[in-house]
């Protein structure tokens, strides 16, 4: 949508508002938020605008909005950016933010924001969807979705993968692991690693790593097109990365699989998308109505289907070929731990897998 | 000689204006540092983590500026004094890797080189993306020194590239400080070349704040320390500057005599098709394959985000001018305490990076300029922040090159010092008038993170869509857009470059 | 009226030099008045002194009986000060044209009477025609008039023009100069003409005042200033001199040039001084005659200048037609005309 398109759209609504106010025609006047959310339901919240900061990249989640404004009739206007970015921004704007969702690629800048106190309680009607584990102790974010962490590998050239994150360091591997050093995935996996291990223990695991020449890339992406096209053997990303590449250009041009670790250690984290309410919001009812689409089933299998990823709530199961979240095992750690990317970078930085 | 003329009230007042406007980002950083108290903003600073990463960023940023001042004056030089032929041309095609984003240029780079990455990589990029602001000041400067002194030296037993040295450098030196110092303070503000080229430097750390630590109190106390940095290198130009010799009276422009010896042009020469080739060739290349196995375009969206980016680009660039005026003239003609502040707070923020000074802006205005708050205006005046000094530059430059007797004419005529300003010093100044409105231009298109944060919700220009596209490596899309920005970009080079043209060539 | 410009005591400085000390001038209106001094004696800043580009630390000025500057005080701004300025190189504004340039002082630029001013100082400098070209088509000498042109249209006060001719050419100098010179006449115009060329301002002007040593050291008409400079600096700086070692006994003098009947009384030892035209060759020598050899002869063309060593083993310079040049080496008889200058 364009700006101009927009732009005329705040104007009109801004003036029937106006007009609203001055015939004293509070009852009718669609944007009030005086219903409780048991009280709400989409036909009221219908014609109202949620805005929305994603840190989740818009071609991907483009068509999620607009399948919930179809659905519900509540028009979205969505910024995009960097997570950490517009966390920084909701941070900057306090209780002023514009911003009636925070939707974020990554549960530390969720978990900053929630620090600083700019959250609205979640009900529990929302909160009860997902497991504790996938939400924050204030109950005031909710993960949405979920991506674990695997090792690609190339079957024509690797009969066996690696069992464990420790059999990667063996020398046979020496200068065939891809990886994206700048990657925020793979520096989440690191801090996971530092939370399960210790710092000592994640220090001897890099400088194996480090060890053992790994070839960096740009890009997740282009690490998972280098095993695939034999240039590396192994590489470390994200599990639907595959998935992507099949749906691009079918299964038969593919060599490539996934190898989840599931014991338990930082190999099989699962990282997590969240979404959370402003409490600054004057539009609550039909952002939290957002952030329940996001967790209905029709939501979850947006993620399921487009972007490949895990569901957050029951009922709604993985696309066929992953393995169950119980399966996977992910290490038993506090997503809220991983905030301390910036130590994460200074160990990667100094064992010299960042920078050469 | 004008150090008893006070300038004018009408010129004083929006030049302070102008001065408040580039403040905003200081503003921001002091107030937002401080609420967490002195002690926790010097311990913050004071860590060793810091110090390795400034002089990292020291590092680059002087090999980077001695790389531009080498290429930006032998590329100059090329164009000005060597009789090669279809000088405008080559000076508009050296011109030309301005037009092209450091981001974009570092990720072509990246993707066909991979084992390019690190502090050597981050320097060739960001020297290829940069020698334009050293070799365009310089090429002017060059274009009003006498080129018999080259002669002198030579008939004085001088090799003509002795006589290079130690005559016509010594005569253009103000101009390549005074490049070297934009490139300098760029260096040190770049986020996107050395995030691709994965260099550790100070701006790392800054956006490590946000994107990692997710805390931009942090950031804001340590974008302090580029502030420092920012001094630092102002203050080693202007002692160099005011080493230099400073060119005297000018007589009427004579036209360049250009003789070259082969053994000086060979290796320039060679110079130029190399800046011209992996400045421009690599990363358009690396576009137009981008979008050769890119799917099918839609090519509405194409051209709305172009109109997005030249409509913000022409405003930023007309506002931008419209401040800098005012700051410029009173730096070139009104010497004295109050333009010595004006030019230091004027340059002081340009090593920030982009986000810290969309932050700035984010933090008044919510406050102050509510209903403007992600509206146009408010995305043009953090693009203006940016941007002053290059206008401020470009526009006293040209003041300063044209004499002083015209405005004391003009006064002995009968009119007023701020009638002055109109009738003579703005006609005078309008080459550096236009070649710093298109500077605007061309930093408000290629700008991202100032315009991912300030601009209105789903406004998409050329640069954010890059950006959506870049993030999910869907380099097929990438291609049309990242195509269309360089093309747009091309524009305000080129007349950038014709303005210099014109001085060059006339 | 009877002064255009009087500066009285201005002393001026930077930092801590001085550059014009105790400087006295009168300027008479419509007289054309040079101020002659060697580079670097400060005539650019006492002409930015009257301009009001620079405030005098101390003294008056006074432009047509009023008071504009005082002590350190700039009392009239320089636009009010009806100053015409014709400055180096003439400074033509290049972004516009002949006709623009001339009107930019005038006030209603686009009125009828503004139009047939601009034309009046065309025809004024001979430059009809040219009204519509650019500055940067013109030749050197064209924009001087041009800038003359500009400067007399306002009808100012006193047009002052700094070093105008120092960029031109020798061989156009001279013409440039007399157009100048006959069109200030003719508009009856007051005129302060800064040089640093003795012969430029012995030619133009009635009246010259000379900057030595940051003061104005002598004020008098051309003749009278090379007839009878008031020191022997001054003497030197207007026209070539000779000097020789001599005694002086009231209004005579004997030199190695034999006895000279002296311009001013003086007594005892002086320095005569006389000017190469001065000393001829004696085509009717006595026994008494000064004699020298000629060590070196210079041919100008309609003239020629030797120099000849006396006995004394002072050398002096004579001027003389060209056909009379005697070889170098030849012993010649010489003869003084006229009064000679003896300083102490």
């Amino acid at each position: 949508m364009t700006s101009a398109a927009s732009n005329i759209r705040r104007a009109t609504m801004l003036s029937a508002a106006l007009l609203l106010a001055a015939c004293g025609g509070t009852t009718s006047d669609t944007s009030t938020t005086s219903l409780t959310p048991e009280e709400s339901t989409g036909q009221e919240l219908r014609g109202q605008t949620v805005t929305i900061y994603s840190g989740r990249n818009e071609t991907l989640m483009a068509p999620l909005f607009e399948q919930f404004t179809n659905d519900t009739g509540i028009e979205v206007e969505v910024r995009y950016g960097d997570s950490g970015e517009m966390a920084a921004l909701i941070l900057t704007e306090g209780d002023k933010s514009p911003a009636d969702v925070y939707f974020s690629q990554d549960a530390g800048a969720l978990g900053a924001v929630d620090d600083s106190g700019l959250f609205a309680a979640l009900p529990d009607d929302i909160t009860s969807l997902v497991v504790p584990t996938f939400q924050s102790d204030t109950g005031n974010w909710v993960a949405t979705s979920g991506r674990a962490r695997v090792l690609v590998y190339n079957q024509d050239l690797v009969a066996v993968p690696p069992a464990s994150l420790d059999d990667v360091l063996d020398p046979r591997w020496k200068g065939k692991i891809g990886y994206a050093p700048s990657n925020a995935s793979w520096q989440s996996f690191v801090t996971a690693l530092r939370v399960t291990r210790g710092e000592a223990g994640a220090r001897t695991w890099l400088e194996g790593f480090a060890a053992n020449e790994p070839v960096p890339y740009e890009k997740n992406g282009v690490v998972r097109d280098a095993v695939n096209s034999g240039e590396v053997s192994l590489g470390l990303i994200n599990h639907y990365y595959l998935y992507e590449l099949i749906a691009s250009v079918g299964q038969e041009n593919v060599v490539t699989k996934n190898h989840y670790f599931k014991d338990g250690d930082a190999g099989s984290l699962i990282n997590v998308a969240g979404a959370a309410v402003l409490a600054s919001s004057d539009r609550i009812d039909a952002a939290l109505a957002f952030v329940r689409y996001l967790l209905s089933p029709a939501g979850q299998k947006y993620f399921v289907e487009r972007t490949f990823e895990y569901p957050m709530i029951s009922g709604v199961s993985a696309f066929s070929e992953l393995p169950t979240l119980e399966e996977l095992n992910p290490p038993a750690i506090n997503l809220a731990d991983l905030k301390s990317l910036e130590a994460t970078q200074a160990m990667l930085e100094d064992v010299g897998l960042l920078t050469r | 000689m004008s150090r008893l003329l006070r300038a004018p009230f009408a010129l004083a007042v929006p030049a302070l204006l102008a001065v408040v406007v580039a403040l905003v980002p200081l503003l921001y950083l002091v107030d937002t540092s401080l609420q967490r108290g002195v002690q926790s903003v010097l311990d913050e600073i004071f860590v060793s983590r810091t110090a390795t990463l400034v002089v990292r960023s020291l590092a680059l940023t002087v090999v980077v500026t001695l790389a531009c001042a080498v290429v930006g004056t032998i590329n100059a030089w090329l164009v000005v004094r060597s009789s090669i032929p279809l000088r405008p041309l080559w000076l508009m095609l050296l011109s030309m890797p301005l037009a092209i984003p450091s981001y974009l240029s570092a990720f072509a780079w990246i993707t066909w080189i991979p084992s390019l990455n690190g502090f050597w990589g981050a320097s060739i990029v960001l020297t290829l993306a940069s020698y334009p602001y050293v070799m365009l000041p310089v090429a002017a400067m060059l274009r009003n020194t006498d080129p018999q002194l080259d002669d002198v030296a030579r008939s004085l037993g001088a090799s003509p590239v002795r006589a290079l040295m130690r005559v016509t450098l010594r005569q253009v030196s103000p101009a390549i400080w005074a490049g070297a110092l934009l490139v300098a303070l760029y260096v040190v503000s770049d986020f996107g070349a050395v995030a691709t080229m994965r260099i550790e430097t100070f701006t790392w750390v800054i956006y490590g704040a946000y994107r990692a630590g997710f805390d931009p109190t942090r950031a804001a106390t340590l974008s302090l320390v580029l502030i420092a940095v920012a001094l630092l290198l102002m203050m080693v130009e202007r002692r160099a500057r005011g080493r230099t010799a400073q060119r005297v009276g000018a007589g009427s422009i004579r036209t360049t005599v250009r003789r070259s010896s082969l053994n000086l042009v060979a290796p320039a020469l060679l110079i130029a098709v190399s800046s011209i080739g992996l400045g421009i060739g690599v990363p358009v290349i690396s576009a137009i394959s981008w979008m050769r196995n890119g799917k099918d375009v839609v090519w509405s969206e194409v051209w709305s985000t172009i109109g997005a980016s030249f409509g913000v680009g022409a405003l930023t660039g007309v506002a931008t001018v419209l401040l800098a005026l005012p700051v410029g003239i009173l730096i070139a003609r009104f010497k004295g305490p109050l333009s010595a502040f004006s030019e230091g707070a004027v340059y002081v923020t340009h090593s920030l990076p982009g986000v810290v000074i969309a932050l700035s802006v984010v933090y008044f205005g919510i406050s102050l300029a509510r209903p403007l708050y992600q509206e146009i205006p408010l995305l043009v005046f953090g693009q203006m922040i940016i941007f002053l000094p290059l206008v401020v530059g470009s526009v006293r430059t040209s003041i300063e090159q044209s004499r002083t007797a015209f405005e004391d004419v003009s006064r002995s005529l009968g009119t007023s010092r701020m009638m002055t300003v109109f009738r003579v010093t703005i006609p005078l100044a309008l080459p550096g008038i236009a070649a710093g409105g298109a500077l605007a231009v061309l930093g408000a298109v290629k700008e991202l993170p100032t315009t991912l944060l300030l601009r209105p919700t789903e406004l998409d220009t050329l640069a954010t869509s890059i950006w959506k596209y870049s993030s999910v490596s869907d380099f097929g899309s990438i291609g049309p857009y990242a195509v269309a920005l360089m093309l747009l970009a091309a524009l305000p080079t080129a007349i950038l470059s014709t303005v210099t043209v014109l001085k060059v060539v006339k | 009226m009877n002064t255009a410009l009087e500066l009285r005591g201005v002393s001026h400085g930077y930092d801590n030099v001085a550059v014009l000390n105790d400087v006295n001038l009168v300027v008479k209106p419509g007289s054309i008045t040079a101020l002659l001094g060697p580079s670097g004696v400060g005539k650019t800043t006492l002409l930015r002194i009257i301009c009001g580009f620079e405030t005098p630390q101390r003294g008056t000025v006074t432009i047509n009986d009023n008071v504009v500057a005082h002590d350190g005080v700039s009392l009239v701004a320089p636009e009010r000060r009806g100053v015409g300025l014709v400055p180096q190189e003439g400074a033509l504004f290049p972004h516009l044209s002949v006709s623009d340039n001339i009107a930019f002082g005038l006030k209603h630029r686009r009125s009828v009477e503004t139009r047939n001013r601009v034309q009046e100082m065309l025809e004024l400098v001979d430059l009809a025609g040219n009204a519509e070209r650019r500055p940067d088509q013109l030749s050197g000498g064209m924009q001087q008039r041009v800038a003359l042109a500009r400067a007399l249209a306002p009808r100012p006060a006193i047009v002052l023009l700094d070093e105008p001719f120092a960029s031109l050419d020798a061989s156009l100098r001279v013409t440039v100069r007399t157009e100048i010179v006959a069109a200030l006449r003719q508009s009856q115009a007051t005129a302060l003409w800064v040089t640093h060329d003795q012969q430029e301002a012995l030619s133009c002007a009635d009246e010259v005042a000379v900057l030595l040593g940051h003061r104005i050291a002598q004020h008098a008409t051309p003749v009278d200033l090379y007839r009878t400079p008031a020191s022997r600096s001054i003497a030197e700086f207007v026209g070539e001199a000779v000097r020789v070692r001599g005694a002086a006994h009231g209004t005579t003098a004997t030199c190695a040039l034999g006895e000279l009947v002296l311009a001013q009384t003086r007594q005892g030892e002086v320095t005569i001084v006389l000017r190469p035209e001065q000393i001829e060759l004696d085509d009717a020598p006595t026994a008494h005659s000064p004699r020298g050899e000629v060590i070196a002869s210079r041919f100008y063309g309609h003239d020629g200048e030797i120099d000849v060593r006396l006995p004394s083993n002072e050398v002096v310079v004579s001027r003389l037609h060209a056909r009379l040049l005697p070889p170098v080496g030849a012993t010649v008889a010489l003869r003084v005309t006229g009064q000679a200058l003896a300083f102490a």
